[in-house]
């Protein structure tokens, strides 16, 4: 009867410690064990909000598994940062080519998204954000096989 | 005074965490492409993994860029310079394989774009060439067209 107690109390332990572990990785990035998925964000405290990132994150995985199978295969940071395509002072772009308006970006090279921030947290921007990241991840993807 | 094996132990294990911590945080190595850069420590901007993701963003999506950083940079200094936060700096009368890049907003594709900037400097001052600030300018405008789809 003891050694039955004790093998509950272990497997209480670790079940916390395994719900503890998610739950704190997860305030500071995305994380899903399951699926060995594990992808950092930087969000903007100011202008963004980075749980709208998470939430599209679960939307992708419930509604679309092979696109969040792909992300999570070819995305390991999402930054929530605007993106910067050019450098106007180069003297051949002019502002609208830089991308500061754009959805988000993708940026070759490396397995990192950016996306621009946004306050909200309707289901429309996440609705919206989980089709940035799907659209990126596809690029990453195409960088990567190219390579190969 | 005796030395024991358990103190040799304990000495070699603190060299390996030291060695790991500063390959780790201060050193980029490849030895493939025989780069090796010193990475300074910044007080202001910890921001040292920052700059080993660009040089690595760099090298996998710019070749040919990534080779002349590798051959005309040998020190980045990640602190506060001339050029502000998120900015980059060279400064001519110092060591001319060195050059300043700031990260504070941690965005990969313009760091990218300020170590470009800055080793087009480098290049400009091993060349003998008078500092150009519109080429520079425009080898960061292309490397960031390059590397950033929309």
């Amino acid at each position: 009867m003891q050694l039955v107690k004790n093998i509950i109390l272990i497997i209480a332990i670790l079940a916390g410690a395994y719900g503890l572990t998610v739950y704190v990785v997860n305030i500071f990035s995305y994380l899903d064990p399951p699926r060995l998925c594990h992808i950092g964000i930087t969000g903007d405290i100011v202008s963004g909000n980075e749980d709208t990132i998470r939430s599209a994150l679960r939307l992708l995985r419930r509604d679309d598994p092979d696109a969040y199978r792909l992300t999570c295969r070819y995305v390991n940071r999402i930054n929530e940062m605007r993106c910067q395509g050019a450098d106007p002072r180069g003297g051949e772009s002019e502002d609208s080519e830089v991308g500061w308006e754009k959805p988000g970006c993708y940026v070759r090279g490396s397995k990192e998204i950016q996306l621009k921030p946004e306050k909200g947290d309707s289901e429309d921007i996440i609705k919206k954000r989980a089709a940035t990241i799907k659209k990126y991840a596809e690029y990453s993807r195409n960088f990567w096989e190219e390579r190969e | 005074m005796t030395i024991t094996y358990g103190k040799i132990i304990k000495i070699f294990a603190v060299c390996i965490l030291l060695l790991f911590i500063y390959l780790r945080f201060f050193y980029y190595l490849d030895f493939r492409n025989d780069c090796h850069i010193k990475i300074r420590m910044s007080w202001l901007e910890w921001s040292n993994l920052s700059i080993k993701r660009a040089l690595i963003t760099l090298k996998h999506g710019a070749p040919d860029d990534y080779k002349k950083v590798c051959e005309h940079v040998r020190v980045i200094n990640p602190d506060y310079a001339c050029g502000g936060f998120q900015g980059g700096c060279f400064y001519p009368g110092a060591d001319p394989y060195e050059i300043h890049v700031s990260t504070s907003q941690r965005t990969l594709a313009w760091t990218v774009g300020v170590i470009v900037h800055e080793t087009c400097h480098a290049i400009q001052f091993q060349e003998g060439r008078p500092m150009n600030e519109r080429e520079c300018y425009a080898a960061d405008d292309m490397i960031l067209k390059k590397l950033v789809e929309f």
